[in-house]
């Protein structure tokens, strides 16, 4: 049977390992460590997934404000909620059960999720991502499947943060065919 | 003009919004377990890859008490496998037969090592 959607009742900043992990990736085209959250919310089946800050008026029907309110150094509390609504501040990966094994066992969901920040704060809309994901989930059989070797615009959202994760959990490796990606798009905050 | 048309457009677009947040969740894959050999003793240093078609291959390596965990974003868990090796051992791979979540007691089997065919000297004295 299907897992309903977990609400989040953990919530905090990504944590300097797990920042030194993506750094290593996507060298300095993150938001600050201090603009990405992890929450233990989870999509149904417990998938994770990654949203704008801007959005949770819109799905907690709470501010930003109120929602990292417990969070030490969090945007500057009520009055990053107040901003946060118009411009688009941070963003928040929800991990579900990895909540506390994103440098573990679970460090593909941190490249992956952490992909879809990249491609927020390197798009003109940090919301088209969002958009995108679901357009491409909604046509194609397998949105995240990828033949190598295409030019990196032609990716789909997924496919890009297949392509940056697989390219990790290989390895790291300078001699991978997919290494290229992470030198002239990734890098460059490339979206 | 209708003045309830902004409200119903607001709650409109706030179900657009939570579906398109519904739909944009990432499916995972998550695979944890220990290796051991024949009797019963913890293998580190295996080597464990995840491979999904369409996908590069996940890699990861047991650690002292045999135990690994790996995962991949999005792959189809009916077509994907795993396969566990480390050098004089016979090389282990299997099919995820469609279980997102699964759980696995692995046992590695020694290879025999391959006996050169028997001297003249050996037979005779």
């Amino acid at each position: 049977m299907a897992k309903k959607i977990q609400m989040p009742s953990k919530v905090r900043l990504m944590s300097h390992p797990e920042y030194n992990i993506v750094c290593r990736v996507f060298a300095g085209t993150i938001p600050y460590r201090v603009r990405i959250f992890i929450t233990d919310a989870a999509g149904e089946d417990g998938r994770p997934f990654t949203i704008p800050t801007s959005l949770l008026p819109t799905i907690l029907g709470m501010t930003e404000g109120a929602f990292f309110g417990g969070v030490p150094g969090a945007l500057g509390g009520a009055a990053g909620g107040y901003i946060g609504s118009f411009i688009n501040l941070a963003y928040l990966i929800n991990a579900g059960d990895a909540y506390d094994s994103l440098t573990g066992k679970d460090r593909d969901t941190l490249v992956h999720e952490t992909t879809h920040v990249w491609q927020g704060k390197n798009s003109t809309f940090a919301l088209s991502y969002v958009f995108n994901s679901v357009y491409n989930q909604c046509v194609l059989r397998n949105a995240y499947a990828y033949t190598p070797n295409q030019p990196w615009k032609s990716y789909n959202v997924e496919q890009q943060a297949s392509i940056v994760e697989d390219w990790y959990m290989a390895g790291e490796s300078t001699s991978s065919n997919l290494y290229h990606y992470i030198t002239d798009n990734v890098r460059k905050g490339d979206a | 003009m209708n003045a309830r048309a902004p409200n119903l457009l607001s709650k409109g677009a706030m179900v657009v919004f939570v579906l398109a947040v519904t739909i944009a969740c990432d499916p995972t894959i998550r695979v944890e377990g220990t290796v051991h050999d024949r009797q019963g003793n913890p293998l580190e240093g295996v080597t464990v890859t995840l491979q999904s078609e369409g996908r590069g291959p996940h890699k990861t390596a047991t650690a002292k008490d045999g135990s690994f965990g790996i995962g991949i974003v999005g792959a189809d868990p009916r077509q994907t496998r795993l396969s566990f090796e480390k050098e004089g051992y016979k090389t282990v791979d299997l099919p995820l037969g469609g279980n997102d979540r699964a759980s696995l007691q692995v046992t590695l089997e020694r290879e025999v090592p391959k006996v050169g065919p028997a001297s003249e000297k050996g037979i005779h004295p």
